[in-house]
């Protein structure tokens, strides 16, 4: 990644404009989301006693997500460096306790942990995490050239080890994001596209092979969206192509009724495109790509590595997964329950993405204005006593 | 520095590290391209394609129709009226679809519940296991419908009784799925403190509980409540032969009912109505844009006038059939001057609210009870048609009503037919010719005048068409062509054989003698009103045609007027009111039954259509009240003209059209029936007629089955 050339106090400035941008975006992006969830799913919390369930359980969560970020962006973001360890355990511990009876049963995969009337998806933590852990290793390369046996095969493989947890909930779709924010940030952190290919190729196909003999039900709907009588995308294609160029109008789109799965939660976007047609949905579109452009704009400026590599690793995974979800969405891939970021219902989602936002954030704030001052290793542990010949005698 | 610790610095990043940061953002700019085109695809070319798929999907129409229209007489009675019902229908597809329902058990509960007959049974078995291919079915698989009436017109008693049973089934499926959750998470908690036998009591319990929820939840499975108008008629039997009656889904089946079914059922409008992929209707598109209730119509038709008709018709019926029992009798009552129709009675009649049995015997009843003698029954006038005969003399002045006839029974075609009158008479008068009903009078009368001139007058008196009131069944009547109009036709028509009339055109042509010469068109409708009160359309009165003068008009009057006093008509001589009439009386046709034991023509001196036209009063008619007793052996002056005389004492005393004589008009002229006030309009909730299918478990907690949570296997029903 490139660092900035800048003189630390015009940096200090830049990146003041970006963190103020980067909030902007996040905020607007946070508000058209509660006003969609709301549109979606009011008719369907109405069914339960009170249309704004939904919408008011969204504005909880956005209240944790805020304090997540305000939090993280407090803490200076080269802790983190210091808490990889920690990471690679906080990622595959709940991936691990949710294959266990620990997690709930949905539809089939484990994928949640329900407590205290909350569901939590572990892969979502396992995405932070593992960026974490990933831009740590990859900033503490001398020279920043990875090395195949020393650094890139153990970076893939606990990579791959988060990837193939996920994988087996099942969740192909979480796993494959990974799988992709990761192999992008390696690239980024000086792996070689040679030898991530080496890692990747025979890992892909044998990957895809597994999942599609393994689960019929992966299986089936590969063969449903390939025959394009997949329902979800059907559904989802007709609303968004009944939207037309001005759209139904918020709160006045048919599609939520039923007539869409997942209205307010994966497929929202195929609400915007039917309520705001196509004005609000490239709107929204332009808006994520700002959110991508911006998150590049500070990994590029980052004053560190470190710095730069973490914000490069939340964009991807942010960038990755709206993409994925358009995509589904829009019908160009088969479906697979990813969400929108900051628009889809969910709260884990939400506070999840409010931290990688909290640490971008600090990432921005983080500019050191005096130059760091070199450590003295030598300090750090109690100064060695040297031998001394005649002390032998003595001690003879 | 030493390896991996340096954690900041200047690096210049280049070569192979910034070509991740390059290939992701091209590879994400890319991505967004496609997004973006994948949607002006989808929302701009695609977007009429999309459109009407969308549409068709969601909105579904709704054929709704607002409830019928009143009819109302003119003076406000409400003779029918709609009122909301209920009725029951099930949804087989939810009910076969339902897992835990027993159709056997949901068809017997349905039957004990709505009282059902066995065969009404055997027709809700069929038609639930009944199947059909739907039109656009890819598979072409037979699937179960979608909507069975279970049964019409469902008491009060019994929706409550049943919605209770169901919302009592419902909240007991509620109840069990919760429980159902509860064990399970208990099972969970086991499986974790592994202890697998109280896991397994557990899951039992679960599985228990999901058996009783679906049980209950099959108990009534695709049961609903759809809501439904029935045809009221308050008044019932008043004036049912006008009427009509409508069938169980309000179509008019007779009578106005049936005349102006489009304008009393009002327009049924195609609502579309979007709903959601459950087929819950959600919203109405084109909101509440209700469909119109429909026209009222209020008739000429005087609910008073027609009670007394009614009466008077059934006392005398009552009492000639002791002598003969197949009688019946009809009457109607005009204004001369407008052809407003005040009355029209049957009797024996019936309830248009149970069309299709006897009101006093409960004896199911053909269609024969239900016709409109009035406007449908053909029969020969007899004597009061001599009346018209004289005024196209008159009018065309062969004769007056001075000079002296010849009244000796007069021979015919070569001596092959002898007119004769029962007392026989030598010579009088015109005048007193027609008093007395002169037959040979009346048939030399008619040879002066001519055959062209009395076919002529005899369709200038309307008869021979449709009156034009447009009540339905109505006939022309049969007149003998111009080409058989021969001698024999000249014997008859005079003295109204030969010629078949209904009773309305009888009563439109002594219109035109009480009104000074003009034929009205008979009109039944007043006006006719729209659901919020404004008028439609209020025909005016029609005179279809000048058919004599004023002056041989008036003079007719006079002539009748002796008919009361001297003639036939004695019987209606009354002290109160000062009528004119002319009394008839014709053979009827042999039966069909006669006919077979070789009889034929005339049922002589056996069965008599008596007629009696009457003009009340008789100088200048208010009314014209003609009655008519088919199958009576009496004769018309002794049959019909005492209720004629007494309809028209009661109808112009209702009027109170001061009595000749002075005396203070009877109370006993107003009917002794009451008339009922029309039903309240309550309003009708639009639930629109698809079944609530809506298994929501809601999160609410319902403590009180905390106790027994214990699943007990008798509890399943």
């Amino acid at each position: 990644m490139a660092t900035t050339e800048l003189e630390p106090a015009d940096l200090a400035r830049t990146m003041s404009w970006h963190r103020a941008r980067l909030l902007m975006i996040v905020s607007s992006l946070t508000g058209f989301g509660i006003i969609m969830v709301y549109s979606a799913s009011a008719l369907r919390a109405a069914r339960g006693g009170w249309e704004m369930s939904y919408a008011s359980n969204q504005l909880l969560w956005l209240a944790v997500a805020i304090t997540a970020l305000v939090t993280l962006s407090l803490i200076p973001y080269r802790v983190w460096l210091h808490l990889r360890y920690p990471m690679v355990l906080a990622c595959y511990t709940p991936l691990a306790l949710v294959l266990t009876p620990l997690g709930t049963r949905v539809n089939g995969s484990n994928r949640w942990f329900r407590f205290a009337g909350f569901n939590v998806q572990p892969s979502e933590l396992a995405k932070i995490a593992l960026i974490i852990a990933v831009a740590a290793f990859l900033a503490r390369i001398p020279d920043g050239r990875p090395r195949f046996f020393r650094h890139v095969i153990p970076l893939c493989a606990l990579a791959g080890v988060a990837v193939v947890l996920v994988g087996i909930e099942p969740d192909f779709g979480t796993a494959s994001l990974i799988g992709c924010a990761v192999g992008v940030l390696l690239l980024a952190g000086g792996v070689r596209i040679w030898q991530c290919l080496l890692l990747v190729t025979p890992a892909v196909p044998a990957a895809a092979w597994y999942g599609y003999s393994r689960f019929e039900y992966i299986a089936r709907r590969v063969h449903e969206w390939h025959a394009g009588d997949a329902y979800h995308t059907n559904a989802s294609e007709l609303a968004i192509g009944s939207g037309g160029l001005w759209g139904v109008g918020l709160g006045q789109g048919p599609a939520k009724l039923d007539y869409l799965p997942e209205a307010h939660t994966d497929f929202i976007f195929a609400m915007v495109g039917q309520e705001t047609g196509l004005i609000g949905a490239l709107s929204l579109v332009a808006l994520f790509a700002i959110l991508v452009w911006q998150g590049m704009a500070i990994a590029r400026s980052a004053q560190d590595r470190f710095g730069s590599l973490l914000a490069f690793g939340f964009t991807a995974v942010m960038g990755g997964q709206v993409i994925f979800n358009m995509e589904v969405v829009t019908g160009l891939l088969p479906p697979k329950g990813i969400s929108l970021p900051f628009v889809s219902f969910g709260g884990s989602g939400l506070v999840v993405f409010y931290s990688m936002i909290g640490i971008m954030v600090s990432v921005t704030r983080g500019v050191r204005l005096e130059p760091e001052p070199v450590t003295d290793l030598t300090m750090k542990y109690k100064p060695i006593p040297a031998f001394k010949a005649e002390t032998l005698e003595s001690v003879q | 520095m030493a390896a991996g610790v340096r954690t900041s610095g200047r690096t210049r990043a280049k070569g192979p590290r910034a070509r991740g940061a390059v290939a992701f953002g091209v590879l994400t700019t890319l991505m967004f391209l496609v997004v973006a085109a994948r949607l002006v695809q989808l929302q701009v070319v695609e977007y009429a394609e999309h459109t009407r798929e969308i549409t068709n999907i969601i909105i579904k129409p709704t054929s709704e129709r607002d409830r019928r229209g009143q009819i109302v007489d003119s003076r406000g009675v409400v003779l029918a009226a709609s009122v909301p019902v209920r009725a029951c229908a099930l949804a087989p597809k939810l009910l076969i679809e339902s897992e835990g329902a027993n159709q056997d058990k949901v068809v017997a509960r349905l039957a004990d519940a709505l009282e059902l007959t066995p065969v009404e049974i055997q027709k809700l078995t069929d038609r639930i296991n009944r199947r059909y291919v739907p039109k656009n079915s890819e598979t072409g698989g037979a699937v179960p419908y979608r909507f069975v009436w279970v049964k019409r017109r469902v008491t009060d008693e019994q929706y409550g009784k049943l919605a209770a049973e169901i919302e009592r089934a419902k909240r007991e499926a509620r109840n069990a799925w919760q429980n159902r959750r509860r064990w399970l998470k208990l099972a969970g908690e086991m499986k974790v403190a592994r202890d697998p036998e109280k896991e397994a009591y557990c899951r039992t319990q679960a599985d228990g509980w999901r058996a009783h929820a679906l049980a209950a939840e099959g108990r009534y499975a695709g049961v609903f409540f759809p809501p439904e108008f029935e045809r009221f008629y308050p008044q019932a039997e008043l004036a049912s032969h006008v009427l009509g009656f409508s069938d169980i889904d309000g179509n008019g089946m007779g009578g106005i009912e049936l005349v102006l079914n489009n304008k009393l059922s009002g327009k049924p409008v195609t609502r579309l109505v979007a709903r959601d992929a459950r087929s819950r209707p959600l919203m109405s598109l084109i909101s509440d844009d209700r469909s119109p209730a429909g026209m009222t119509v209020e008739l000429t038709i005087d609910s008073v006038v027609q009670a007394i008709v009614e009466e008077e018709l059934k006392s005398v019926v009552e009492d000639l059939k002791i002598r003969t029992p197949d009688i019946n009798a009809h009457a109607v009552v005009i204004d001369p001057y407008t052809g407003d129709i005040l009355a029209i009675a049957n009797y024996p009649t019936y309830d248009p609210n149970h069309p299709r049995v006897d009101p006093e015997t409960g004896e199911k009843i053909g269609d024969r009870a239900r016709r409109n003698d009035v406007v449908s029954a053909i029969q020969a006038p007899g004597s009061t048609f001599k009346p018209l005969m004289i005024c196209a003399a008159l009018e065309e002045k062969v004769a007056s009503l001075e000079e002296e006839v010849d009244c000796s029974t007069f021979s015919m075609n070569n001596g092959k037919r002898t007119i004769k009158d029962i007392y026989p008479y030598s010579r009088m008068s015109l005048e007193m010719a027609v008093v007395k009903s002169s037959n040979p009078a009346m048939v030399r009368t008619g040879l002066k005048l001519g055959p062209e001139k009395m076919r002529e007058y005899v369709l200038k008196f309307g008869f021979g068409e449709k009156t034009g009131s447009g009540l339905p069944g109505e006939s022309r009547g049969m007149i003998t062509s111009a080409e058989k109009w021969n001698e024999w036709t000249m014997g008859s028509v005079p003295m109204g054989y030969e010629i078949g009339v209904t009773t309305l055109q009888m009563a439109a042509a002594y219109s035109a003698i009480a009104n000074g010469g003009m034929l009205p068109t008979p009109n039944l409708i007043r006006a006719v009103y729209d659901a919020n009160g404004g008028l439609v359309e209020k025909p005016e009165p029609v005179m279809r045609r000048r058919v004599i003068s004023p002056e041989t008009a008036e003079k007719m009057r006079g002539v009748m007027r002796k008919v009361i006093t001297t003639g036939t008509g004695r019987r209606a001589n009354i002290e109160e009111y000062h009528l004119g009439g002319k009394t008839g009386t014709a053979n009827m046709m042999v039966t069909d039954e006669e006919k077979a034991k070789g009889m034929k023509g005339y049922a002589q001196g056996k069965r008599h259509t008596a007629n009696f036209v009457a003009l009340a009063p008789w100088d200048k008619p208010r009314a014209i009240v003609c009655v008519s007793i088919r199958g009576t052996d009496k004769f018309g002056g002794e049959a019909s003209s005492p209720p004629g005389a007494a309809i028209a004492r009661r109808i112009l005393g209702y009027w109170g059209v001061p009595t000749a004589n002075g005396s203070p008009i009877r109370a006993d002229i107003m009917p002794r029936r009451e008339f009922k006030p029309a039903p309240p309009p309550i309003p009708v909730e639009y639930t629109i007629g698809t079944p609530d299918d809506d298994n929501y478990l809601g999160d609410e907690v319902d403590d009180r089955w905390m106790e027994d949570m214990v699943y007990d296997p008798e509890a399943i029903g």
